[in-house]
């Protein structure tokens, strides 16, 4: 009996079949091949063919078809959806797959303004069809590997063989084949395969489902991976800057593009910044503001029986709570709990004295800006980044801040992403 | 191999720290003789010596410095040469490091002590300082972009105020016709030391083309060396500078922000000098580390962190005796004329090597 170790299962099917001229065996899973593929292009055929040369030849036709003799390199192709044809003591397999997934459809993450609509799709080949009617070019590669001993996961690789680095490529390459874990499922799990160092906060590969943004990137010379079963390619090397590019950017006119980008960088500072500067400057040295200003904050904090920080992390903690939860909720409870969250306890909050009116306008403006960066690993390191800034400014008040910052900044220009610099000007 | 922009940088970075520490008050001694012409000079002299060390480092493009000394000095010079760099470099960075703790301790958090702020600067500093040269660059980078605003804000707000008494700047300004003297040349020509740390980063630079730079960083450096004269006369008072120690944190006390929610300039300029500082301080101890390198004395995981601790507990045990700000500028002075003897030295060696290269 062939392939032993796929038997046991009630979806491996073995058929046999015999015309006047000569007979044949299909060897297949059930659950990953087409079945009606199967019967119209495999069965119909043989009984309608008077010699096995002719039925070879016919299957040869197909673009996938080839030759096998090793036992363990068939169940490899069972597994990816071939169908195995016995005929004459030789095994050639011939690909019936059947992917379940959805039609192209709207991204839903990466929401632009104008622009095209379409998202990549978890069948790598809608993917590949929606790139490569965009990216016309000769010099597009294609390279296929898997990852997952388990899950082999095919990847796809794609770069402009002109325009990507040499030196990206192969460091990308030693890297998937360094890869030794049983289950890759998603682009979030392959970057954290691929980065390695588990300290590691910011995305060194930049997550996208929209084939526009692949493009581009494409263009510009980087390497895309596309991943069977996730709609999220990823993009390498990436850089820091890369983050904040929306695909809303190309569309405008230059002036107000910029204009957006220098918003996102604002943005970036205030959700960096604000929560530890206003611990800083509440509990350390009131004597920066003006004095209208401080007399203000300090007439807002009158009622507040605790120290800034305590005041902050609370809020912060909460607007945390509130972000978490409204993902996990079903879509009809949400908006219940982001009226309870936002609207009743912020108000609550300060009515009691329990925290500051000022501190609100931080939190919210803080919250605000965390979601004008457009790409959502980014927002989700930012968001983590936060917090020891937060604790520098209560042990050190402004300075904490500024050492918290450089460091931060060295942190992230040591950083590089496929042997580029993460964080380099221009 | 990175543009030549980092090595401008570098300088623009030598220029902004040192103006603001040690330096003023130097200058600022001999404002009724030839200060101001002397600092012209210097600016001249410094131009010269950038165009002639350029030349020379054009030839190396790429190479490390021991690679470009190697084959013309013996082995022995060369290391006791970066070893003396080294503690240059390192001497460096640790006064200015003291300094800038002092003047923190006293402009902003008086209340916290100064000995636990230089632990704090001292341990980034030393992590920072181990990362690779292309990191250190990539960060002076930023760092530096990030200042010039405020730089250009500063000049804004000094050209603006109408306090400013037009009679000292001029009166100033006739001080000129006077002879320049040796030790304010050798303190302006510091102000644009920054060329000398090409010879740390030359690996991973590309050749520059200094005659085509020139201009700019002629202009540049002749704007700076305006504002960084006439600013603190202007809010001070030619008579008036003399008793002050901290000439430019005064100075900038007295600049408000009218329309602002912070209204204090000064507050927003020590917080950006302190970073800038700070990087300076990790070039500087970045460029000690690169040097024992060089020397061979820094292989290996085990020994870096020798050195490490060896730097820290140093630094240390020099704090306590660095705290008077009259001991650190009488060591200042001793350290620009030891500095200036081996700079000249460090461009006639690597004179020597273009010249050994030239007929091949």
């Amino acid at each position: 009996m062939r392939f032993e170790g796929l038997t046991k299962n009630e979806d491996f099917l073995k058929r046999e079949f015999d015309n006047r001229y000569f007979s044949i065996c299909l060897y297949y899973l059930s659950t990953v091949c087409n079945e009606d593929d199967i019967f119209d292009k495999l069965i119909s055929p043989f009984y309608l063919s008077s010699s096995s040369d002719d039925y070879v030849k016919y299957l040869r036709s197909f673009p996938n078809c080839s030759l096998h003799t090793g036992d363990d390199e068939g169940t490899e192709r069972l597994l990816d959806g071939f169908v195995m044809v016995a005929l004459n003591g030789s095994m050639l397999s011939v690909r019936m797959k059947d992917f379940k997934s959805r039609s192209v459809s709207e991204s839903t993450e990466e929401n632009v303004l104008q622009g095209p609509k379409d998202g990549l799709n978890e069948d790598i080949h809608t993917s590949m069809n929606l790139i490569r009617n965009r990216y016309k070019s000769e010099s597009l590669r294609m390279e296929s590997h898997s990852a997952g001993s388990k899950s082999k996961i095919k990847l796809m690789l794609l770069f402009d063989e002109q325009l990507a680095d040499a030196h990206a490529l192969s460091e990308l390459k030693e890297k998937l084949s360094h890869i030794h874990v049983d289950l890759i499922q998603s682009a979030g799990q392959l970057q954290k395969n691929l980065i390695k160092s588990r300290f590691n906060l910011f995305p060194l590969f930049l997550t996208t489902e929209r084939p526009d943004r692949v493009v581009k990137n494409l263009a510009e010379g980087k390497i895309v991976i596309l991943i069977e079963g996730s709609s999220w390619a990823l993009i390498g090397p990436a850089a820091f800057f890369d983050f904040f590019k929306s695909m809303d950017d190309p569309v405008q006119m230059p002036v107000i593009g910029q204009f957006m980008l220098f918003i996102r960088y604002v943005a970036l500072v205030i959700t960096l910044v604000l929560p530890a500067l206003y611990i800083a400057i509440i509990s350390y040295s009131p004597d920066l503001l003006k004095v209208q200003f401080a007399l203000l904050v300090a007439g807002s904090r009158m009622s507040v029986p605790f120290p800034s920080y305590v005041e902050i992390m609370f809020m912060l903690i909460m607007t945390e709570f509130l972000i978490e939860a409204s993902i996990r909720l079903p879509k009809t409870i949400s908006p219940t709990a982001t009226t309870v969250g936002g609207l009743i306890l912020g108000q609550a909050a300060t009515e009691a004295g329990l925290v500051a009116e000022v501190m609100i306008i931080v939190i919210s403006a803080v919250a605000i800006s965390n979601f004008v960066i457009p790409v959502n690993s980014m927002h989700q390191a930012i968001r983590v980044i936060r917090y020891p800034l937060i604790i520098l400014a209560s042990f050190l008040g402004t300075i904490g801040v500024v050492l918290g910052l450089l460091a931060l900044i060295a942190y992230l220009c040591n950083l590089r992403s496929l042997g580029k610099p993460y964080m380099k000007l221009l | 191999m990175l543009q030549i922009r980092y090595y401008y940088f570098l300088l623009y970075l030598n220029f902004i720290v040192c103006m603001i520490e040690f330096t003023p008050k130097l200058i600022y001694s001999g404002r009724y003789t030839g200060s101001l012409s002397s600092l012209m000079l210097a600016l001249f002299v410094t131009c010269l010596m950038i165009i002639l060390f350029e030349r020379q480092m054009n030839r190396f493009s790429g190479q490390s410095i021991a690679q470009i000394m190697s084959g013309t000095l013996a082995r022995f010079v060369q290391k006791s040469l970066f070893l003396c760099y080294f503690v240059l470099t390192y001497g460096a960075g640790l006064i200015f490091l003291i300094s800038y703790t002092q003047i923190i301790h006293r402009f902003i958090c008086p209340d916290m002590s100064s000995g636990l702020l230089f632990a704090v600067f001292l341990v980034l500093v030393l992590f920072a300082s181990l990362l690779a040269s292309k990191s250190i660059l990539f960060m002076l980078e930023i760092i530096v972009i990030f200042q010039i605003p405020f730089m250009m804000i500063m000049i804004l707000l000094f050209l603006l105020d109408s306090n400013i008494q037009v009679d000292f700047l001029l009166e100033a300004a006739t001080y000129i016709r006077h002879w320049p003297a040796y030790q304010m040349i050798a303190a302006g020509a510091f102000l644009f030391n920054g060329y000398m740390s090409r010879l740390v980063f030359n690996e991973h630079l590309v050749s520059s083309k200094p005659k085509k730079q020139l201009p700019v960083v002629f202009i540049i450096g002749l704007l700076l060396l305006l504002a960084y004269y006439f600013i603190p006369i202007g809010y001070l008072g030619l008579a008036g500078i003399d008793s002050d120690n901290d000439v430019w944190f005064t100075a900038t006390n007295s600049m408000r922000l009218p329309h602002f929610f912070i209204e204090r300039y000064l507050v927003v300029f020590l917080m950006i000098q302190l970073g800038v500082s700070l990087m300076f301080v990790i070039v500087c101890c970045h460029s000690s580390l690169q040097f024992l390198k060089q020397a061979n004395l820094l292989n290996g995981g085990k020994i870096k962190w020798i050195w490490v601790s060896l730097l820290l507990v140093l630094s240390c045990a020099l704090w306590p005796y660095m705290g008077e700000s009259a001991i650190r500028n009488s060591f200042f002075s001793w350290f620009l004329n030891v500095k200036l003897v081996f700079d000249i030295l460090m461009v006639l060696a690597v004179l020597c090597c273009a010249r050994r290269i030239k007929p091949a």
